[in-house]
């Protein structure tokens, strides 16, 4: 670069940026080109002439040993080009992100129905999935275990046990007035991620592969390829931009189809797209554990808790993946918000055969704190007690307690306070007054109320996923270039990266690009999980930041003649106590005098530490809390059921973007409501999962969304942690205000029973499951 | 075969006729920007627009791109995400949901813009008079939305985006097309132009019953295809094409609807959107129990494909106008060749997904009777936006002397063809309708069906909501509420 672009000494500024940027409500980043269409998904990105398209094929059992594989008619079927299989691949077989047992094709055992068991290249994408259901596959199949009693009766885990105690929890039951046992089924969740699992992979002259991978964690996949491949890591580059939504199913499972099309890519030297349809992405890729948890509590006469044993059971699916620290989540959420003088809280991880299932919002967090919430509502009816009045008395307090059962002090919990204004906006008790009477009117409709806390914990269980890398390129014309370890999967995580990097070197918002996570630009990523992605990305893109504006300082401090402390970034404008210019003037001055304009960025999360031998520690930085009041009204003849107002209010400390927060609420708590209501997961007795579309598994629609839905951040917040500007974690903790809703449906049916029968409400609570329950009560059956 | 594709006229081949839409537009057309979520019509990723020719100016329906194959929107003008986007200034729907933070992940946008856009143009300016106001038109906006599936935003954004929006207005020569940059003339001139079809002989797509007849005639074998709602779903899940189409939404005289005495003459062709828009405000109770019946079939994507004939004849044992129709009696005019011929739907099943239609024979008119005995409807589901029945129930009945002289139960999901419940019904002639007892009805019900178990519910659950609905119509106070709305 012989000549400097041209720069303004006055930049215009599209907005306030550089001022008052963070805590300001802009819109997502992609917003206009996801209006305009123009955003680019995997499946959207021009491809060479010369692409093709992959497919895998399976066979229709689920558990077995292979006795023949003839594939002479995939070969045959038009326009195949490749078929591969276990036995083709040079390097690892085995995918699994933690422990082994996730196969890239299946060998001689499959372990689910339709489990990939060969690949096929054709010309077509119609070709290619043509082919995949022409194999002959002959399997002597044994029987399939498919519930938790299969699981169970064969002693089939995926992983040992694990307990957290505190106390002594036999004495405190034994000593306890009152106790009650409880049973809960939960059922699981297909992600339903709008974009499907896809990866495109082009052979680089170098022997090497550039893929672009639909997924949460892009280093798993550049490690993941090298493997299969045989390839050292840096001959694989993993290109992400965004993807059409994830939830967490993209965590580990993005990985099977990025390592086949790699394969085939590299083995035929073509650009290789291999996209699943929507059928096949339900059926082959894992979703959230089903869970059974059992307890007994021990409480007083006004609902005290004073002991909790409790066992929960989590349907891990065919291999280990993510479950075990899934469970441990379900095990670490299953105290809620509510202190447990004394606890045990053993956790299981059994096999199934069916596709492993895997991470989701929530991360097995939703699960446990499903026991929680049932407890609380069992304990007040036995108590004859408003559920409400039971819940703020068991909250954590420095009266009761802050010691949470895996021995971490519960610190900078504002519950109290939360409830309390939730309680006074959404009207709680003279609404729960109304609702009574509309009752006693015996509608054909009964209606129910209910409120739920959320304390969530915030950081990945494994501590050393808590670090993350960022690369800011400052170019000559002021312009700024942002990347991170981070993915964008709708949840404005880019947007907020960019209004941190604005913030840090007080340029206008336009200035910033976040570009497309790759493994070549940041490397060793974590996932983009865990609620994290702003926390830690945040946090090293604001380091990478300071740096060059340091180094900016200290050379305007030099030419200046002032301290560098002195010159301030704002606006746009670079100024000291004699003067002032523009960032891009200030930049091209640095340049010529040869200072460094780009910088790495790192952070690890402080603090955090688990021992798991001891089950002791302190394994979240800090909670993310909230609550929500829902009203729901149920058809007694039917079973079917309305949302008819939701109130949620949620502590997003001091949040950086409070519609993108608001929007994280709102979209998480319907996601959460589906689980519990709608979304219903059958498999077959044969392992087939029946519910494998559109058309038979219902995540909520428009018509579902409350009629009132209020939802606000608590004002006035700040996390006690120094987090990036004090924000607190978004993604995850809202998806269990969907709990309030299965809460205000067991009160419904509870008051259709005139409050004589506890109703059983397994998940989810489909209107099949909610009539028997009114059933139930309406004859008095417990 | 010829196609307005925005703003751009272009020839598809007979090759492209059977190839799903969303498939030749991505593929072949480049233009990624309309998406497939799931190919199954399920979740309105694919949103486009299909302008026709309706009531003396070009209307906009949202359709499903991923099921609809291309012949069937031949001689329309095609509009996608691409012909929205004129220059830099995005249209006021699109400015909305940036505004409204309206798109998280953005991959169901491209299909909201689309679904909303189709409201927008299609909404009379008088009901957004207050557009702050969400709840004045949040049951419209919902029901424009139905098929559209947003995984990350909850949708409260999206419904507050929709109903901030001001009124389109129609100025000067403006009028629903220049929205995509083309003046009505243009888009006129070029619909009139087309009005002779081609006729590839995989998929002939006839204006005309006499072009209809020839068609049959050049292809005897051709399977008939109406919306392809569901026929749609056989090329994209079990990847089965087959050899050749002939499509009848497109004839003439099987789209009308007129009332003579007290029977609608329903055109097979008909589609629901239509019916929903000639019954909306008539007052009968069988007309008011399709007002409740019909928003609650499918999307609204699905009810401006799909067509009461292609329902029937089809003949899932799921299909939701079935009850109804067979509890009011409606009667099916089917036409092969020259011969016509008439009978009562409740002779038109013969077995699971098949019926009394020959081949080279098609339904040309429903003739359903407008009653105002009491008539009841109910459709059982997971969810109430675009889900298949897990039962659906209708009742008809009249009382002389406050005993039940005349009833007729359709249900749904209940057998392996929509069915009346005989035993029941005639269980029930003579009795008080207040006395009835649930445990009986239900009774009686077993004897007439033994439904099944699946994916949707169990046999106890079809059986029990069926007796709960039934119990409840017969014993809650006689008045004029209707179509079992309370």
């Amino acid at each position: 670069m012989r000549k400097l672009p041209q720069v303004e000494s006055d930049a215009p500024l599209t907005d306030t940026a550089g001022v008052n940027v963070i805590g300001a409500s802009k819109a997502h980043e992609s917003a206009y080109l996801h209006v305009t269409g123009t955003a680019r998904y995997v499946d959207d990105i021009p491809v060479p002439a010369n692409c093709l398209s992959a497919y895998v094929g399976g066979a229709q059992v689920a558990s077995g040993q292979i006795t023949k594989l003839d594939l002479g008619k995939v070969w045959q079927s038009p326009g195949v080009v490749d078929v591969i299989t276990a036995a083709d691949i040079p390097g690892h077989v085995d995918i699994g992100p933690v422990f082994p047992g996730d196969l890239a094709l299946a060998e001689n055992q499959v372990n689910y129905v339709g489990q990939p068991v060969f690949a096929v290249l054709a010309n077509t994408r119609e070709e290619a999935r043509q082919a995949g259901r022409r194999a002959v596959i002959e399997i002597q199949a044994t029987t399939p275990i498919l519930d938790l009693a299969a699981a169970q009766s064969a002693q089939r885990t995926v992983r040992p046990s694990h307990s957290l105690t505190r106390g002594d929890v036999a004495a405190a039951m034994v000593q306890a007035p009152c106790q009650l046992d409880i049973e809960q089924r939960i059922g699981g969740q297909e992600h339903f991620y709008l974009e499907g699992q896809v990866a495109l992979a082009l052979p680089q002259e170098d022997g090497g592969v550039l893929v672009y991978s639909s997924s949460q964690h892009p280093s798993e996949v550049q490690k993941l390829v090298a493997e299969v491949l045989g390839l050292p890591m840096h001959l694989v580059v993993v290109d992400m931009r965004r993807m059409g939504g994830g939830f967490g199913g993209k965590e580990t499972q993005a990985a099977q189809w990025a390592c086949l099309a790699a394969l085939l890519a590299v083995r035929n030297q073509r650009a290789v797209k291999l996209r699943l349809g929507r059928s096949d992405d339900m059926q082959l890729t894992g979703k959230r554990h089903g869970f059974v948890n059992q307890a007994r509590v021990g409480f007083d006469n006004s609902g005290h808790i004073l002991a909790v044993q409790a066992q929960l059971h989590g349907l891990c699916g065919c291999s280990p993946d993510l479950s075990d620290a899934i469970v441990d989540r379900a095990m670490f959420h299953a105290d809620n918000a509510y202190y447990l003088p004394a606890a045990k809280i053993t956790g299981h991880r059994w096999f199934q055969n069916t596709a492993s299932q895997t991470a989701f919002r929530g991360f097995g967090g939703p699960q446990g704190m499903m026991l929680a919430e049932q407890m609380l509502d069992d304990i007040a009816r036995r108590v004859n007690r408003d559920p409400l009045s039971v819940r703020l008395a068991n909250l954590y307090s420095p009266q009761r307690g802050m010691k949470t059962p895996y021995h971490q002090q519960v610190e900078g919990f504002p519950m109290q306070r939360i409830i309390g204004e939730l309680v006074e906006s959404s009207q709680y008790w003279q609404r729960r007054e109304a609702i009574t009477e509309y009752n006693q009117s015996q509608q054909r409709k009964v209606r129910g109320l209910a409120l739920t806390p959320v304390k969530f914990g915030i950081s990945f269980t494994a501590q050393f996923l808590n670090q993350a890398g960022a690369l800011v390129h400052v170019y000559t014309d002021g312009s700024i270039q942002v990347n991170h370890g981070g993915t964008e999967m709708g949840q404005g995580l880019h947007t907020k990266i960019g209004q941190i990097a604005a913030a840090e070197l007080g340029v206008d918002l336009s200035a910033i690009v976040v570009t497309a996570s790759r493994t070549d630009k940041v490397p060793n990523t974590s996932p983009t999980a865990a609620s994290s992605g702003t926390d830690l990305n945040g946090q090293a893109t604001r380091a990478a930041c300071q740096t060059i504006r340091q180094r900016l300082q200290e050379f305007v401090a030099q030419t200046h003649a002032c301290v560098a402390s002195e010159v301030q970034f704002t606006a746009g404008q670079v100024s000291w106590p004699s003067g002032k210019q523009s960032f891009a003037e200030l930049v091209q001055a640095a340049y010529l005098a040869r200072i460094s304009l780009s910088s790495t960025g790192y952070y690890r999360t402080p603090k955090i530490y688990y021992d798991r031998d001891k089950a002791a520690g302190h394994p979240f930085y800090y909670y993310t809390c909230g609550a929500a009041v829902s009203e729901v009204e149920v058809d007694r003849l039917t079973g079917m059921y309305k949302v008819l107002r939701t109130d949620i209010l949620h502590d997003a400390g001091a949040s950086i973007n409070p519609a993108i927060d608001i929007g994280q609420i709102e979209g998480a708590f319907i996601q959460g409501m589906g689980w519990l209501t709608t979304e219903e997961l059958v498999w077959g007795n044969d392992g087939r999962l029946q519910s494998n579309s559109g058309a038979t598994y219902k995540i909520p629609a428009v018509g579902d969304t409350p009629a009132q839905f209020n939802v606000a951040l608590l004002q006035n917040s700040s996390n006690h942690e120094a987090t990036i500007y004090h924000s607190k974690a978004v993604g995850e903790p809202p998806f269990m205000y969907g709990i309030s809703v299965w809460s205000a449906l067991r009160d419904a049916i509870y008051q259709a029973g005139a409050g004589q029968v506890n109703p059983q409400l397994d998940t989810p609570a489909t209107p099949e499951r909610v009539l028997w329950a009114l059933q139930q009560a309406s004859r008095g059956e417990s | 075969m010829q196609i307005l594709l925005n703003n751009q006229s272009l020839n598809i081949t007979e090759q492209q006729c059977r190839q799903p839409l969303l498939n030749w537009l991505r593929e072949q057309q480049e233009l990624p920007a309309t998406k497939e979520g799931c190919g199954a019509g399920d979740c309105g990723a694919c949103t486009v627009l299909v302008g026709r020719w309706q009531a003396g100016k070009i209307h906009y329906a949202a359709v499903n791109a991923c099921i609809a194959l291309l012949g069937s929107v031949s001689q329309c003008h095609l509009v996608t995400l691409d012909g929205i986007n004129q220059g830099d200034t995005l249209q006021p729907v699109q400015q909305a949901l940036v505004d409204f933070h309206g798109s998280q992940c953005g991959f169901c946008t491209p299909g909201i813009v689309m679904a909303m856009m189709a409201w927008w143009l299609n909404t009379p300016a008088n009901p957004m008079q207050s557009p702050s106001d969400l709840s004045r038109h949040r049951h419209d906006i919902e029901e424009a939305l139905s098929g559209n599936l947003c995984r990350c935003t909850g949708y409260h954004p999206i419904l507050k985006a929709a109903a901030s929006l001001a009124p389109f207005t129609l100025g000067g020569e403006a009028c629903e097309s220049t929205v995509v940059g083309l003046s009505t003339r243009e888009v006129t001139t070029y619909l009139s132009s087309i009005d002779e079809p081609a006729k590839p002989l995989s998929y002939q797509q006839p204006l005309t019953e006499q072009q209809l007849a020839l068609a049959i005639d050049a292809a005897p074998e051709a399977t008939f295809i109406s919306g392809g709602t569901d026929l749609g779903l056989e090329v994209t899940q079990q990847l089965y094409t087959r050899e050749a189409y002939i499509d009848l939404s497109q004839v003439t005289q099987l789209q009308q609807i007129k009332r003579q005495d007290d029977v609608l003459h329903i055109g097979s062709a008909v589609t629901y959107s239509q019916l929903q828009d000639y019954i909306q405000t008539d007052v009968a109770q069988s007309s008011r129990a399709w007002q409740k019946l019909l928003p609650l079939i499918g999307s609204r994507q699905v009810r401006n494909k799909g067509t009461l004939g292609g329902n029937i004849a089809n003949a899932s044992p799921i299909a939701d106008t079935p009850p109804l129709l067979l509890a009011l009696q409606a009667q099916l005019i089917l036409q092969a060749g020259t011969q016509t011929r008439q009978l009562p739907i409740a002779e038109f099943y013969t077995g699971y997904r098949q019926s009394v239609l020959a081949p080279g024979e098609y339904i040309r008119d429903i003739l359903v009777p407008i009653s105002d005995q009491q008539v009841h409807i109910e459709k059982i589901s997971k969810r109430y936006e675009d889900d298949i029945s897990a039962a659906c129930i209708a009742l008809v009945y009249e009382l002389v002397d406050d005993q039940i002289s005349q009833c007729r139960i359709g249900l749904g999901g209940m057998a392996a063809t929509p069915v009346l419940a005989k035993h029941l019904q005639a269980a029930l002639l003579g009795k008080v309708p207040t006395e009835l007892d649930g445990e009986q009805i239900l009774a009686w019900l077993r004897e007439d069906v033994t439904p099944m178990s699946d994916v949707r519910a169990s046999a106890d659950y079809r059986l029990q909501v069926c007796a709960n609905m039934l119990t409840h119509w017969f014993t809650q106070t006689q008045s004029n509420q209707v179509g079992g709305l309370t």
